[in-house]
């Protein structure tokens, strides 16, 4: 069951990486700029 | 720089591919490659014998070096917007370095799983993979290219530099008059 949820879990976040990246190619001008500033906030 | 991006690459895949072939070659060793081969499955085989719970010993190193990429990526100092993309790669890796720890948990050591749940299993490992070995080929990529972007910058900035004292040579430089001019003037 536990194996389960982290799969479909893994499933959820690829789909959302896969939509972000197609966001930020293909999005518009806004959308991207919003994207940029989010990114820029992202600090390690 | 398109061919240098897909070298770079390739030299990625190599070294995945080897990581998860060697943390393969136990099981492969214990059941046989020829099993293997002649059967065309990689699942079925090794649970016939009871060592499906070692395939999860294949996430380990596998999202363990996609891990390091993602973390190296982001560390680096350059303005980037896929740093968001990089945070959902790390929290993927983690995912994938999890459920290898669980799947070897869950199942029980020598055991043959039924026929139908064996695919709860494989769905596991081979979703792990793809998402380790997919996102350490595109953080790999995006950071070889903004280090193609930095060294071009670099190359700009010398040459620009070579232009300016070149300027700024020809500025100090006066011809000195011959001595027939000196007496003319």
């Amino acid at each position: 069951m536990a194996l389960q949820a982290i799969t479909y879990a893994e499933v959820a976040l690829a789909v959302i990486a896969v939509g972000f990246f197609l966001l930020k190619s293909f999005g518009s001008p806004k959308v991207k700029r919003v994207i940029r500033q989010i990114s820029a906030h992202i600090h390690v | 720089m398109r061919r240098r991006l897909v070298l770079y690459a390739l030299i990625r895949l190599i070294l995945w591919s080897g990581a998860v072939g060697i943390a393969l070659f136990p099981t492969v060793q214990v059941t046989g490659l020829y099993t293997i081969l002649h059967s065309m499955a990689l699942f079925a085989p090794i649970n016939k014998i009871g060592h499906l719970r070692d395939l999860f010993f294949l996430v380990v190193p596998a999202s363990a070096v996609s891990l390091s990429t993602t973390i190296d990526y982001l560390c680096a100092k350059h303005e980037t917007d896929s740093a968001l993309g990089a945070l959902i790669a790390l929290i993927l890796n983690f995912l994938v370095l999890v459920s290898g720890f669980v799947g070897f948990l869950v199942l029980p050591g020598n055991t043959v799983v039924p026929g139908d749940t064996i695919s709860l299993y494989s769905e596991a490992i081979v979703v792990g993979l793809v998402v380790s070995l997919s996102t350490e080929l595109w953080l790999s990529g995006a950071a070889e290219k903004h280090r193609e972007q930095e060294r071009k910058a670099q190359v700009a900035d010398r040459l620009e530099l070579v232009d300016l004292r070149a300027q700024i040579a020809k500025l100090k430089y006066k011809p000195k008059k011959s001595k027939k001019e000196a007496v003319r003037s």
